[in-house]
């Protein structure tokens, strides 16, 4: 009988924050009142759904836990975000050294499988449902290749998608740490986005055909995570969960049965629909993360191609409260550094959320490999790093320089802004208001 | 099971508390962490805080779960405090 297969999949260090050390240490003084997500790698858990079990299977999240470059694994796989990957090239360089095989997924491999190809042996491009199981045939079979990827124009059909390897992280001590622990379980139901914006590459990955998940996959998926983690919030990873009306509401009254809270994505149109949002607190609901990106109207016309962005920003502060009303917050994620940004942009976004009660995420503008942004970036050079910067897309340091402002400016409001919405004050009047807010619910 | 529950106000204080994380009564002890065991992070905290405050019709800083590190400890702040204000 052969040795059973030995699988190592980690999910490399990743950078908290910003690499530019001002910016850093701002966002570091505010981790009472500021604390990172922390999740397994959705992506890493989808594979270990999809690998056998006469396979032996280790996961390492390397933010918590240090490679073991000296055990021999027969197949090190690796899940990286762009941020992510040059770290995760020195992982894979490492274990080639030793002797072991090693692949790569993930959207920044799938959108430079060349760059990928000098540092591993094999690329899985796009989503991995059907092409890990291909991948993993032909490894027992001595005949693995160097592409692996879903024939062009085709997306998985997410029904036939594994229930995530949860059970492999029950007995990690990735739950524990008093300081940083995973506070998060992610799930995710659905697939693709119309919407093509210029800095993201959701559409271009994943279609714009919105895929999901039937509603007894999810309950299946939700119980398992229940049983392996009790008492942890779900996040879902969705770009947008509830932008398909029907499908949103038979998922959430399957969700009100399920006893859970949950955080997700949407958009700001869901203030339109009220049923849903009493439908999503009923069913645990506790925050929607937003991307309103700017409240500047030319920004919005240019993010992409429809305006549809722009069309809802008459309704912001209204859709807003709507959303409050329904007990659920809002967590809005505005981005710094848009082509129309000048230096009224961080008063004007700081009084836009205290105005609205909105506490969020501030980001600034970076050009991720494949998307349109950085392209048209390279026409007009003004790229202040040359590629490859990756390590530096965190969303957090600047990487090109401003139209309406110099790189020092962006960097100088930005901390102002994070300074100004994230300090005792500001956090005890956010604070106030939504109390008001759950007090008016019955 | 609870332990050391003495009281009503103190099973009312724990029935917001599950009610809210949707954590099972049996499944929450005194010694039940609040933040690594029951999720409970300053987003959730504030929905607890206004349930606990509209309930026994008190006021809370909202810095009060900073302070607390179990189910235990948050029971007896919140009953001091409702003491006090009585």
């Amino acid at each position: 009988m052969s040795k059973k297969k030995h699988i190592c999949l980690i999910s490399p260090k990743r950078t908290i924050w910003a690499k530019t050390d001002q910016i850093r240490k701002v966002l570091e003084e505010r981790t009472k009142l500021l604390k990172p997500w922390y999740s397994p790698s959705l992506s890493i858990l989808t594979i270990i759904g999809l690998t056998p079990s006469d396979i032996e299977i280790t996961y390492i999240d390397e933010d918590f836990e240090e490679i073991d470059f000296n055990i021999q694994y027969d197949i090190v796989g690796i899940s990286a975000m762009t941020q992510q990957v040059t770290r995760g090239y020195e992982i894979a360089k490492e274990f080639r050294k030793r002797g072991s095989y090693v692949v790569i997924g993930g959207i920044h491999a799938s959108v430079l499988p060349d760059e990928a190809l000098e540092w591993v042996d094999t690329v899985i491009i796009g989503e991995a449902e059907n092409l890990w199981p291909k991948f993993l045939a032909d490894f027992r079979n001595n005949r693995e290749r160097k592409i692996y990827q879903q024939p062009q124009g085709t997306f998985v059909d997410l029904s036939k998608s594994p229930i995530p390897g949860y059970d492999l992280l029950k007995n990690k001590n990735y739950f524990k740490d008093p300081k940083y622990f995973y506070n998060l379980i992610p799930i995710q139901v659905s697939r693709g986005c119309p919407h093509n914006c210029e800095f993201c590459l959701v559409t271009k990955c994943y279609g714009s055909k919105f895929r999901k998940k039937t509603i007894e996959q999810v309950t299946l998926e939700i119980k398992k995570i229940k049983e392996c983690f009790p008492g942890k919030t779900i996040m879902f990873a969705d770009d947008n969960l509830l932008i398909d009306r029907k499908y949103a509401k038979e998922l959430l009254t399957a969700l009100k049965e399920l006893q859970i809270r949950w955080v997700a994505q949407s958009d700001i149109s869901i203030g339109e629909h009220e049923d849903l949002l009493k439908l999503a607190y009923e069913s645990g609901g506790l925050f929607l993360l937003i991307g309103f990106e700017s409240i500047n109207p030319e920004n919005l016309k240019m993010i992409n191609k429809n305006s549809w962005k722009y069309r809802q920003l008459a309704n912001y502060s209204s859709n807003i409260e709507k959303i409050q009303k329904n007990g659920i917050i809002v967590f809005g994620s505005f981005i710094f550094g848009l082509d129309n940004d000048d230096n009224n942009v961080f008063n004007d976004v700081v009084e836009f959320m205290n105005k609205n009660n909105i506490t969020g995420q501030l980001t600034i503008s970076t050009p991720l490999p494949g998307s349109k942004l950085l392209e048209r970036l390279k026409k007009e050079e003004r790229l202040i790093e040359q590629e490859p910067f990756w390590d530096k897309c965190t969303f957090f340091d600047v990487l090109y320089k401003p139209q309406k402002m110099t790189v020092d400016e962006l960097e100088k409001g930005f901390i102002w802004a994070y300074k100004q919405l994230f300090n005792e004050n500001s956090f005890s009047e956010r604070a106030k208001y939504l109390k008001a807010m759950y007090k008016n619910i019955q | 099971m609870l332990q050391n529950r003495t009281t009503d106000l103190n099973e009312e204080i724990v029935e917001i508390l599950s009610r809210i994380t949707r954590i099972d009564l049996k499944g929450i002890t005194y010694a039940t962490l609040i933040l690594e065991e029951l999720g409970i992070d300053s987003l959730m905290a504030i929905e607890i805080l206004a349930r606990v405050e509209k309930q026994f019709d008190i006021i809370i800083e909202e810095s009060i779960l900073a302070e607390v590190n179990t189910v235990g400890d948050f029971v007896q702040t919140i009953e001091k405090k409702i003491n006090m204000e009585n």
